[in-house]
């Protein structure tokens, strides 16, 4: 399978012209991935998640014309807030329905623009995520096609999130897309990126996307991922973070498709004072597959990491939450949480969790929970008891639960929009039951 | 507390280290099939207990080596371990306390095993394994006559057969894995305890094992039934003298309850954990694991490890019975260089299973630990219920603390609870306590049996009383 990958990758590359440092990175990242492989069947870390699929399928890349079903699915998740919003379409920006940011403080290019023009970029390219050691960084590196570079001027406050929407179309062929998104907030900046990961129903797809984000001393950045896929279309997502003096990075991955979802976030507190606020939404269905698999490293002191993640499972979905928590020698003074919570639906829904935490400081405070139930029959009955049908009394209780994580959404609009996309969900979930 | 008092502390030795001078039987090193056939020749062992190692020795040489766990240790060369040592004794063995070796006795004495008329006072029934064979057996008569079976597990196999053939291996199967696999091919001898229908065993059994012997590995088999609605209450204890080389011991524990039958399982664990730079210790690598068959059966492990250099095991419970309820309390306590990779299984396969799992990790020194375990609902175990508990303390800046749990649910109407937490003796505990008069040591361990307590109150009383003060042992000069 890999070998597909290696003359996929000559066809790929075939009459591209690009920066020699770019061709350099790709050839090595391909032969890191050759090196690294697809995890083997009994991978720890890919545990209760199969990589079967992309054993059997030959992805292809594969550029889209137009598509009224695409420019419904598009029109229909955009956010009235965003101050710029970039289509990826199967890994390509799709430029007629991207917009640009005016504002002076934000630069918002295409990966291929910044990849021409800015010498700063091989820099922050590569820098973050770890493409020698992960298969599919490893993978989109050599295969990138196009991304988002997202800049953020010292001491900016950008008010409306900067929106990246990834489409995969349908087609007779498996698509897979390799884009990356890069940001850098600097010091003193605020600013929120929002990603919302769509499909066509139909084909099998993958996309395979990186995210590196760096957060400046002081900065304050916002990252909110939305994923709606349909069945077949599958997202690897690895976000690698770097924190640095009292940094503050919120984020809250969304997982309200039907596909498969293997996320991978990667956060490292790198100086002192910085935080990190993680928080997972899954409401699962049908097949529907979701694996969490959070890094938090605690390097320096006095840094502060949450994670809350909440998931519903129905049908017979999956849900996985797989978090680490790891404290170093000197993260003296260190405050940790893990928390994830789940509630099982029904009878061949699934929850796994495997909430860690390493620990190599002693003047820290660290904790964590898990939690797997059903709905109090208590509360119900609370409910019914005040004329509210089981079906209602079952809705309103889910949507509580995870509520919290709902809430903290900075972007009003991109809430509305997720509390709407959470409760469709519901919906349909109790409707099936 | 200073640092010259505890530089005095750190280079205090092992108190319970000596080596009994005597004449030993002991195998050359080495491990092939002959060794196997040799061990079982010695024990004079049944055909089929032999086949039985022979086809466990076959399936070991497949194995390789186990290396996901955190716990770093040199290479074993299981060729330079011999396998069989027992002490030198009259070909008929010895028939009352008169025949023993005085030298053993002498032993047992610094070790305050009651095996004489202190046993009776101690009301404790102790099958002492000095090295590999029992050598005497206590209280035989009081359990004969309520019916329960306590030997050591050569006689079992010589007098009862088919319970040994039946039960053997049942819940630790030969496959198990690497050191359950070399444990069946060497294993030298260990206990068996048979509870029929209906008994409540007349008192509480204790076993003391020893590692005496230099370059003897010791491979203890404990095999423990208990029928419908029995009951037994099992202690096992022990410490080693001191050495200079890693000596693994490999041990395998079976439980099985039946229908209402109930199992406590109670260890503290004491073996010398090796120097404060880390050499020598015992290599405590264990498989425990007890199965509730029957409906509405119980078993409890509860464990207090203070000792081994490395000690990697997972006492489990197999809740396969509808009703059946699991216990692992647990209270680890790692200082110098020791490490401790420990924590439990609980596989809920029947309904209405109940499972609870409270681990106190201990860190000082340079120690390394981690609580690993696994719950672990199937979709048929409908109303399954688990609580955790594992909390971590860490005392001085290069110890470690790591908390690795596995929670595997498909069945939506389990009930699953999990908490851990990690922190240290906090400087308002201690400053709070010495305005009291206490000094700072005796305030700490103030503060950590306080953290333990939970785990000690399940240990029966004589055990508990011993494990606090190997707790502070442990710990004396950890904290300044």
């Amino acid at each position: 399978m890999i070998t597909t990958w290696r003359s996929s990758h000559a066809a790929f590359r075939d009459g591209a012209v690009e920066p020699a440092w770019l061709a350099t990175l790709r050839r090595d990242a391909l032969a890191c991935f050759e090196k690294v492989g697809f995890p083997a069947p009994r991978d720890e870390a890919w545990r209760y998640t199969s990589l079967q699929v992309f054993k059997v399928t030959p992805f292809v890349h594969q550029d889209v014309g137009a598509n009224a079903e695409l420019d419904a699915l598009v029109a229909a998740q955009r956010l009235p807030s965003a101050v710029a919003e970039i289509v990826i379409v199967n890994g390509r920006i799709d430029a007629a329905r991207s917009r640009y940011p005016t504002d002076p403080g934000l630069t918002v290019r295409p990966l291929s623009a910044a990849v021409a023009s800015d010498d700063t970029l091989p820099q922050a390219f590569g820098r973050l995520a770890p493409w020698r050691d992960v298969a599919f960084i490893a993978l989109n590196t050599a295969f990138v096609q196009d991304g988002v570079v997202v800049q953020v001027a010292k001491g900016a406050d950008i008010a409306g999130p900067v929106h990246v929407i990834l489409v995969s179309s349908g087609g007779a062929q498996p698509i897979v897309a390799n884009p990356r998104l890069i940001v850098q907030a600097d010091a003193g900046s605020r600013a929120s990126v929002i990603v919302s990961v769509l499909g066509v129903a139909g084909a099998t797809s993958l996309t395979n996307l990186v995210e590196e984000l760096q957060v400046g001393p002081n900065a304050e950045l916002h990252h909110h991922v939305l994923a709606l896929q349909p069945a077949n279309a599958n997202l690897m997502l690895n976000s690698s973070v770097r924190v640095e003096r009292d940094g503050r990075y919120h984020a809250l991955a969304a997982w309200l498709g039907e596909g498969l979802v293997r996320h991978e976030p990667r956060v490292v507190l790198a100086e002192p004072g910085a935080s990190a606020h993680l928080d997972g939404l899954y409401v699962l269905d049908g097949s529907a597959h979701a694996d969490n698999r959070v890094v938090v490293e605690h390097v320096a002191p006095r840094c502060i990491s949450r994670q809350t993640y909440k998931g519903v499972m129905s049908g017979r979905s999956k849900g996985v939450f797989d978090g680490t928590v790891i404290v170093h020698r000197d993260a003296q003074h260190t405050d940790a949480s893990q928390d994830s919570r789940n509630v099982l639906l029904s009878d061949d829904a699934e929850a796994n969790a495997k909430p860690r935490l390493e620990i190599y400081a002693d003047d820290v405070k660290c904790a964590h929970g898990t939690t797997v139930g059903r709905l109090d029959p208590e509360q119900l009955n609370y409910l019914r008891t005040r004329g509210i049908g089981l079906a209602d009394a079952r809705r309103v209780l889910t949507a509580a639960f995870v509520a919290e994580v709902v809430e903290r959404l900075r972007d009003e609009p991109a809430r509305d929009r997720l509390r709407r996309h959470v409760d469709a969900r519901l919906n349909k979930v109790m409707e099936a039951r | 507390m200073s640092d010259t008092a505890l530089e005095a502390h750190l280079n205090k030795s092992y108190e319970h280290g000596w080596v009994t001078d005597i004449e030993s039987d002991t195998l050359p090193p080495g491990l092939d099939e002959g060794t196997v056939r040799a061990i079982s020749a010695r024990k004079q062992e049944p055909e089929w207990l032999l086949d039985w190692r022979l086809k466990a020795f076959r399936h070991w040489q497949t194995m390789t080596e186990p290396a996901w766990q955190k716990p770093q240790h040199e290479a074993i060369d299981y060729q330079a371990i011999s396998y069989w040592s027992s002490p030198k004794s009259p070909t008929d063995g010895p028939k009352s306390l008169d025949e023993v070796d005085p030298k053993l006795l002498e032993t047992y004495e610094k070790l305050g095993i009651p095996l004489a008329e202190r046993a009776a006072l101690a009301g404790i029934a102790v099958d002492a394994v000095f090295d590999s064979v029992s050598v005497a057996t206590t209280f035989k008569k009081t359990l004969s006559e309520a019916g329960v079976i306590f030997s050591s597990f050569s006689e079992a196999v010589r007098e009862h057969p088919d319970l040994i053939r039946k039960y053997l291996g049942s819940v630790v199967p030969i496959y198990d894995n690497y050191y359950a696999a070399l444990n069946c091919a060497v294993f030298s001898d260990g206990s068996f305890v048979y509870v029929p229908k209906g008994v409540r065993c007349p008192m509480e059994l204790s076993t003391y094992f020893r590692i005496n012997a230099i370059n003897t590995g010791q491979f203890e088999r404990t095999l423990i039934v208990v029928e419908d609605g029995a009951y037994v209450s099992y202690l096992e204890g022990c410490t080693a003298p001191q050495r200079d080389k890693h000596q693994l011991h490999a041990a395998v524990v079976e439980l099985i309850a039946e229908g209402n039958g109930q199992i406590k399982y109670s260890t503290v664990q004491n073996w010398y954990p090796g120097d404060e730079n880390g050499r020598g210790g015992i290599y405590n690598f264990v498989t425990k694991r007890g199965i509730c068959k029957g409906n509405g059966s119980k078993i409890s492990w509860t464990q207090v490890e203070t000792g081994s250099a490395i000690t990697w095991k997972y006492p489990s419970v197999i809740l396969k019975g509808d009703d059946t309820v699991g216990e692992f309390y647990s209270v680890a306590v790692t200082n110098n260089a020791q490490q401790a990779d420990t924590g439990t299984k609980m596989i809920h396969l029947g309904r209405n299973t109940r499972s609870t799992i409270v681990s106190k990790g201990i860190s000082a020194g340079r120690a390394d630990q981690t609580y690993r375990g696994l719950v672990k609902i199937n979709k048929k175990a409908d109303n399954a219920r688990n609580f955790t508990q594992c909390d971590s303390l860490l005392i001085g800046d290069k110890c470690g603390a790591h908390t690795f749990p596995y929670i595997e649910v498909k069945s939506p109407t389990a009930t699953i609870e999990h908490e851990a937490t990690t922190s240290k003796v906090s400087d308002e505990q201690v400053f709070y306590l010495r305005q009291r008069g206490l000094s700072t040591e005796d305030a700490v361990n103030l503060v950590v049996n306080g953290f333990c307590k939970s785990v000690f109150q399940q240990l029966p009383m004589e055990f508990a009383v011993e494990a606090q003060k190997l707790l502070a042992v442990s710990l004396e000069g950890s904290v300044g």
